[in-house]
Parts: C-alpha cells; sequence; structure tokens
C-alpha cells in the first residue's frame, strides 16, 4: 500500500491550532491526529475529507502519494522565480 | 488544609487505575516488555509443568499462573482499547486492535495445534495416566488464555511508537 503524505501539521500551525482542538473537530483522540502527521497511519476517506473541510481547502492540498515539498524549498524557489 | 484519612484514600484509589477507567479516561501506555515477561513466563511454566516430575509440576504450574495473571491486567493498561469500553475509540484504534487481534488468534491457533500434538503425542510415548493427561491439557489451556491476553497488548505495543502528551 502507497504511503500518503500530509501537510496536517503545516495547516494547523497556520491556523494556530492545537492537536487537541483538530482531533476534537474531526472527532478522532489527539493521538490519532499525531499519528497522522508524522506519517504511522493514513486516515479513512472520511477522516481525509473532514480534516480539509476543517481547514476548508480541497483533500488533495492536504494528502497525496508524494511528499510534498518542504516550506524552505517553496520559499527559495517562489524568490527564484520573482 | 491538612489530608484527612478517607482523602488518603481517595488518592490512593486513584493511583490503582479503576476509578479512570470506571469514568473512561484511563492512562493507557505502551507495554513493550511486560507481554514479553508473561510470556517468558508462561511457556518456562508450562514447559517445567508438562515435562517434570510431580513437585516441579507445581511449581510450573504456579509460574505459569503469574504469568496468566500478568496477561489479565495487560488489557486495562495496555495502548489497546477493548470492546464497549467508555473510551472514545476512534478509526486509528480500531484499526490497531483489529491488527492486534488478527495476530492473537493467529497465535492461538498455531499454539493451540501445537499444543494438541505434544500432549497427544507425550501421552502416547510415555503412557500418561489420565490425570495427567488432564492436568497437561488444563496448563495447555491456561496457557492458550495468557497468549490471548498477551499478543495484543504485545503486538500493539510494537508496531506503534507512542505520542505524548506533550507533542502539540
Amino acid at each position: 500500500m502507497p504511503a500518503i503524505h500530509n501537510r496536517i501539521a503545516l495547516f494547523r500551525a497556520e491556523r494556530g491550532m492545537s492537536r487537541r482542538e483538530l482531533a476534537e473537530a474531526v472527532g478522532v483522540n489527539p493521538q490519532t491526529i499525531g499519528y497522522l502527521e508524522r506519517g504511522d497511519y493514513s486516515p479513512s476517506l472520511e477522516l481525509g475529507m473532514k480534516i480539509a473541510r476543517i481547514f476548508d481547502v480541497p483533500v488533495e492540498l492536504i494528502f497525496s502519494f508524494e511528499p510534498f515539498e518542504s516550506v524552505a524549498q517553496a520559499l527559495r524557489r517562489a524568490g527564484g522565480e520573482a | 488544609m491538612p489530608k484527612t484519612f478517607l482523602d488518603r484514600l481517595d488518592a490512593l484509589s486513584e493511583k490503582t487505575g479503576v476509578p479512570a477507567l470506571a469514568r473512561g479516561t484511563p492512562r493507557r501506555r505502551h507495554l513493550r516488555w511486560t507481554p514479553v515477561v508473561a510470556l517468558v513466563l508462561a511457556s518456562a511454566g508450562l514447559a517445567v509443568g508438562l515435562a517434570a516430575g510431580p513437585v516441579w509440576r507445581n511449581i510450573g504450574y504456579a509460574v505459569l499462573m503469574v504469568g496468566f495473571s500478568i496477561a489479565t491486567m495487560l488489557p486495562l493498561l495496555g495502548p489497546l482499547k477493548p470492546w464497549g469500553t467508555a473510551e472514545r475509540v476512534d478509526e486509528f484504534d480500531r484499526a490497531t486492535r483489529d491488527r492486534a487481534f488478527f495476530v492473537a488468534f493467529a497465535s492461538v491457533s498455531v499454539a493451540a495445534v501445537i499444543g494438541i500434538w505434544l500432549v497427544m503425542g507425550f501421552a502416547l510415548l510415555v503412557n500418561w495416566s489420565r490425570e495427567t493427561l488432564l492436568w497437561a491439557l488444563a496448563l495447555l489451556s491456561l496457557y492458550l488464555m495468557t497468549l490471548y491476553g498477551t499478543v495484543p497488548t504485545l503486538h500493539a505495543s510494537w508496531a506503534t511508537r507512542p505520542i505524548g502528551d506533550d507533542e502539540d
């Protein structure tokens, strides 16, 4: 089964949301959010869509089969393009 | 205000973890080595109980019982949330529990088949009496129950890495 990468921690930090708050919002335990962020667990479609809805973004912005670009890399790329 | 005797009793009962269990908020932790200890004790107890003479047989039984007693405590303290618990059980808990019990049922099945053939082989080779055969089957049953109690906690504790409360 391919690993599913995610940017939950990034979105959570951007919104200033704690793990516990996100967990309460989507109806899971805070540890489960921790396992998701660490990549130890791949969520169900339902949980993935619930998380995407909380951050008000399409699900593919948070979850991907390919690793996401790091923030530093994205900034460097954006700086190079400017 | 100094603590009364009843306050101290309350604090003592909290430390046992039973009130938290009743409230549905037990502190679950990864128990990586406790199930191993229980399994080693139970296996040693079973081996001694089956192979040794009358005196050592009782010692083997006692050692097996210690392993079994530890095994009965593991579901209360380990990382797996049992069916029917008052705790919140989410999809991660269910997935972990399903995998752990699948491994446990497989282990118990394999051990049961091996154990039955072993007991039957001993009974035929050494010409066991009826009482000895019943004793051996009782030990085997206890051992299988110990496996059922330890393997799920063992699997779940090693399959996942703990996440601390402070990792927010």
